[in-house]
């Protein structure tokens, strides 16, 4: 997809650290999310062919929205990405390590998309003050949804008839996931706000959605809820008193 | 144990939780009775007659860390109309006070006088909540209950951090409870009531976060 040429809208007028931080993480949280299938399809070669498929999506993701961040003069902020990507590294590489790709599922699959579907689909409606956002953004989501739903339909295969065990997995990756990539979120719920969206809304979409997902896995509906919002509660209190997320 | 069970059986920090569970059941009675009488159940009347017994004045709170959040919160809590007292009262203040109930029945701070309490408020608040689900299903046909509930918990769940910080340090330690997770029993129990009633589930969970979140 190519990315038309414009000048960037307000260009002068606002201050750039937001948009900075929040195109850095969408950008390099891109190119972890295409190692992260590279590394599922290392250890699942029945499934190699779509994961790399999958895997090479991200990469184009992350390449859409560099050129769109040029295309907008922003320069998009690896430091704060890498610092905040510093944590999931380390746990995706644990998990690797241990050839665990159903906790690659659930951190990526589920975590790491939810936390991505509940921010681009409220940036559509704000995208057009970033000249040629919108259409990659759109593109994105709508990938990012068909790997959810990839993903989900492998857990649920992986664990029919053994939802005990996907509550053991999930209670054994949530507790780092969500204390890593929820921790993210509220970090970055100030600069959401700051470019128009609502962050307490993308936060709750996160939520949301990712309680949706492990119910669709198998996991009862009370259960889920309640394992998600017990691990967001400390993050939300964090947040509300301005103590260090993570 | 009997209606006149003598007040020193209660430790200190068991009687500021009791007089501040006197105070907001009074509170929500009080409401039931003006708005929704339905809801002003003999177990709720019994209970709150106990509390008054039990901790008849506001001795144990006057002067402390958390007066003045129980103040907050009691005046965020006085609704105008019934849809709004069956929102704030029977469905979420409901669930705080049953969170807080059941936790206290395996608390170690909590002795046998505060058990006993506990399961009397926890079996008044269970009655409450069915009844107010009742009452709130009969209106989802002509009422737009999701902006209802927003509307009517906003200022109330506003509350619940000051509340929780200064009741996590006046009361934590003793009861071994923490606020969040009184507060994540809540959430995910009014998550589940307010689904059954029709509201949509995302908008609902983005409401109280951005409350929680103070946003």
């Amino acid at each position: 997809m190519s990315v038309p040429e414009m000048h960037p809208a307000s260009l002068d007028l606002e201050d750039r650290l937001p948009i900075r931080r929040l195109m850095g993480l969408a950008v390099f949280g891109e190119m972890l999310a295409a190692r992260i299938y590279g590394l599922m399809a290392q250890l699942k070669p029945e499934h190699a062919p779509i994961l790399r498929k999958f895997a090479s999506m991200e990469g184009q993701h992350a390449t859409w929205f560099r050129e769109a961040c040029r295309c907008n003069a922003i320069e998009p902020d690896k430091e704060f990405a890498d610092h905040e990507l510093d944590y999931l590294i380390a746990q995706v590489n644990d998990h690797f390590a241990a050839g665990d790709c159903e906790a690659l599922a659930v951190v990526q699959g589920f975590i790491v998309e939810s936390m991505a579907i509940a921010i681009y689909e409220p940036y559509l409606q704000v995208a057009d003050r970033y000249p040629g956002t919108r259409d990659v953004f759109a593109r994105a989501l709508e990938e990012e949804r068909y790997h959810v739903d990839w993903m989900t339909r492998y857990l649920r295969l992986r664990f029919f008839d053994a939802e005990d065990e996907f509550i053991r997995l999930c209670q054994r990756v949530n507790v780092q996931g969500i204390d890593c990539i929820g921790g993210t979120m509220m970090k970055i719920a100030d600069y959401l706000d700051s470019i128009g969206l609502s962050g307490a809304d993308c936060a709750g979409s996160m939520m949301d959605g990712y309680s949706e997902l492990l119910e669709r896995v198998g996991i009862p509906s009370k259960e889920a809820t309640r394992n998600v919002v017990g691990l967001f509660m400390p993050l939300i209190r964090k947040y509300r008193h301005g103590e260090t997320i993570k | 144990m009997t209606a006149t069970s003598p007040l020193e059986t209660l430790a200190p920090p068991e009687r500021l939780l009791w007089t501040v569970l006197r105070r907001l059941e009074t509170l929500g009675l009080e409401q039931y009775e003006q708005f929704v009488p339905a809801l002003a159940t003999p177990a709720k009347r019994s209970l709150v007659e106990r509390l008054r017994n039990e901790v008849p004045t506001d001795e144990a709170l006057t002067g402390q860390e958390l007066e003045e959040p129980v103040r907050d919160l009691c005046a965020a809590a006085l609704s105008d109309s019934a849809l709004a007292t069956l929102c704030v009262q029977g469905l979420t203040l409901e669930r705080l006070g049953q969170a807080i109930y059941s936790r206290l029945l395996t608390s170690p701070g909590a002795g046998p006088l505060s058990r006993h309490l506990a399961e009397l408020g926890g079996a008044a608040a269970g009655q409450t909540i069915a009844l107010a689900l009742s009452e709130l299903q009969q209106r989802s046909s002509t009422e737009n209950l999701l902006a209802g509930y927003c509307d009517a918990t906003e200022p109330v769940l506003a509350c619940f951090d000051a509340l929780g910080e200064a009741g996590d340090r006046a009361l934590g330690p003793h009861f071994g409870l923490r606020f969040i997770d009184v507060l994540t029993d809540v959430a995910t129990e009014l998550i589940g009531n307010c689904v059954q009633l029709g509201m949509n589930r995302r908008k609902l969970v983005c409401h109280l976060t951005a409350a929680f979140m103070g946003a």
